[in-house]
């Protein structure tokens, strides 16, 4: 045998996962076949958000480290799809912003983790610290209104994607649609081998027990900043994507308030699966999306509510909620 | 020269003085035990050479070089492995990860992202999971295990770093007779293998074990030398006599 047989059976909530992921992705490959306007205007914003809750499930659900920071790399990203057609004429500033957004969001959490996660930083301090950089980069990024446009914010036109010869504006909400789409499904598909992998059993050992891990020989500061490195890259291109799809972008997407969203947004789907907290964060921002419009006032007091509900109901989230119900463990998958 | 020597440790918290002035050393392939009264230092000495714990003052040499300065993943890589106090094995991993993060420890980041030698330590695993009575739990969660079972799960994750120096902090604890009878087995063939230093409260299995006893009194070594020496040493007589 190559592996011990039974191994197989802590497999099921991992290709249960797979199975309702595949058909969540079939469903919403196939939507603009059946819907137009708004629906399809939105759900990629949603999708986007979706991403940005699963670099916080990455971090939070699989290595134990809550980060209020994940909304200043949203936002720097967002900034550098705006700010991209500035820089450059040779190179399609689509791309480049990509890229910029990818290697922003790496390195600056790669350099805050490094010094952080060193220094023997933890819990509640990190927290603090990650909530601290969100709100340097809002102050920064109305300090320097000059480039990025203050309190008013900055326009950012619709992506002109092209790529050999053939040329693909993504001004339509259709075309936007399945250019988004792919790139979350390959950033879930992605997220999930790096938790199936030993990097990711690593990432579970520090979340039960670091001092066990550091004890075997692991350098867990090491392990624990390339992971927030990753979930800090994937947050930065999940906002230079938001950017060109939302073409506008403010200092309050780097806030303390959106920071606290994709917290909530991970703790109702479920910090223990990427798939719960990418449907967490589309089914609450559609959910406030609803209630903003039929009760503009009080929207907030009924998230509110939800929020506390699910996590008196299920502490691990809805997804925790189900995994629990087929008792296996989360997110740990036999790989040959 | 011995394998691991300990000059002059000292570890205060606050005012509480938890090992004063200790020397301690063990020999190649030497079985080693430290015994004394709770609150003796034991624990935490065993912590200060793992590098769980910061001395306040002295050194710790192993293989002829200073290691007191360095941090615990860089200790375990150096070849000192230890099982906890408190049981401390990954729960949620099941018991055959367990021992596979414990093989894969010294490999580095981009062999873990890329999963590389899960395929090759496959036997490895297994063999390690025979030796402890586990292969037949290899699918389940660790969390599962019997306190027992967990604790020859924790032994043998120390063991698979292969160490050359096994730090057993009361593997025996909450264990049935049985197991323990069991547990003194075990230990018995990793002598060819490494040196041992353990801590343990039942006097009978660490006699059974060990080959110098070191003993402990309220920070301090008290006496030390063989089994024999011990059990006739007439200052460790009162301390057992007075105060366990």
């Amino acid at each position: 045998m190559k592996y011990p047989p039974a191994l197989s059976r802590l497999s099921f909530s991992w290709y249960s996962e797979n199975a309702v992921a595949t058909v969540i992705f079939a469903v919403l490959a196939l939507l603009p076949a059946f819907l137009s306007g708004y629906v399809i205007y939105i759900v990629p914003q949603y999708l986007l958000y979706g991403v940005l809750a699963m670099s916080l499930a990455l971090l939070w659900g699989v290595a134990g480290i809550l980060s209020f920071g994940q909304a200043a790399f949203f936002a720097l990203g967002a900034y550098a799809m705006g700010l991209a057609p500035h820089w450059t004429s040779s190179v399609d500033p689509f791309y480049l912003a990509l890229l910029v957004s990818l290697l922003i969001g790496a390195v600056l959490a790669g350099v805050v983790g490094y010094f952080l996660f060193s220094a023997g930083v933890r819990d509640v301090y990190f927290v603090l610290v990650t909530l601290a950089l969100s709100i340097m980069t809002e102050q920064i990024t109305v300090s320097q209104s000059d480039i990025t446009g203050g309190y008013n914010g900055m326009f950012i036109p619709r992506a002109q994607l092209s790529f050999g010869g053939v040329s693909l504006d993504l001004s339509a909400d259709v075309p936007m649609y399945y250019t988004i789409l792919p790139i979350v499904i390959g950033i879930y598909v992605l997220l999930r081998l790096v938790v199936a992998s030993r990097f990711g059993k690593v990432l579970v050992g520090i979340r039960e027990n670091e001092d066990r891990v550091l004890s075997l020989g692991f350098r867990t500061s090491l392990y624990k900043t390339a992971a927030f490195a990753l979930s800090g890259a994937v947050a930065g291109l999940a906002g230079a994507l938001y950017g060109t799809h939302a073409s506008f972008v403010s200092p309050s997407l780097a806030g303390v308030l959106f920071s606290t969203q994709v917290v909530v947004w991970v703790a109702i789907g479920g910090r223990e699966s990427l798939l719960g907290a990418l449907l967490g964060a589309v089914g609450v921002a559609a959910l406030s999306n609803y209630l903003t419009a039929i009760t503009p006032e009080y929207w907030q007091l009924v998230v509110g509510i939800v929020f506390v509900i699910v996590i008196m109901a299920f502490r691990g989230g809805v997804a925790g909620a189900l995994i629990r119900l087929g008792s296996r463990p989360p997110m740990e998958p036999e790989r040959g | 020269m011995a394998l691991l020597q300990v000059r002059s440790l000292t570890k205060r918290f606050g005012q509480l003085v938890a090992l004063d002035h200790v020397d301690f050393s063990v020999e190649t392939e030497q079985f080693h035990g430290l015994i004394g009264p709770n609150g003796s230092g034991k624990s935490t000495l065993m912590k200060c050479i793992a590098g769980a714990e910061r001395p306040t003052a002295g050194s710790i040499s192993f293989d002829g070089r200073d290691i007191t300065a360095l941090p615990a993943s860089e200790r375990a890589r150096a070849g000192l492995s230890i099982k906890f106090q408190i049981t401390s094995v990954l729960p949620s991993l099941t018991v055959y990860d367990n021992i596979l993060l414990s093989l894969q420890a010294h490999g580095t980041l981009a062999s873990l992202v890329f999963s590389r030698t899960r395929g090759e330590l496959h036997d490895e695993v297994m063999a390690a999971l025979a030796q402890f009575h586990l292969a037949d739990r290899a699918r389940e969660p660790a969390a599962i295990l019997s306190h027992g079972e967990q604790q020859w799960l924790e032994i043998a994750m120390a063991l698979a770093q292969r160490p050359r120096i096994l730090l057993l902090d009361e593997p025996t604890a909450g264990m049935s007779l049985e197991e323990r009878r069991i547990t003194g087995e075990l230990l018995m063939p990793i002598r060819k293998r490494c040196s041992l230093i353990i801590v343990e409260h039942d006097l009978d299995f660490i006699r059974d074990v060990c080959d110098v006893l070191t003993v402990l009194d309220q920070g301090r070594v008290l006496d030390s030398g063989t089994v024999d020496h011990i059990q006739n040493s007439r200052k460790v007589q009162e301390v057992y006599l007075t105060r366990v």
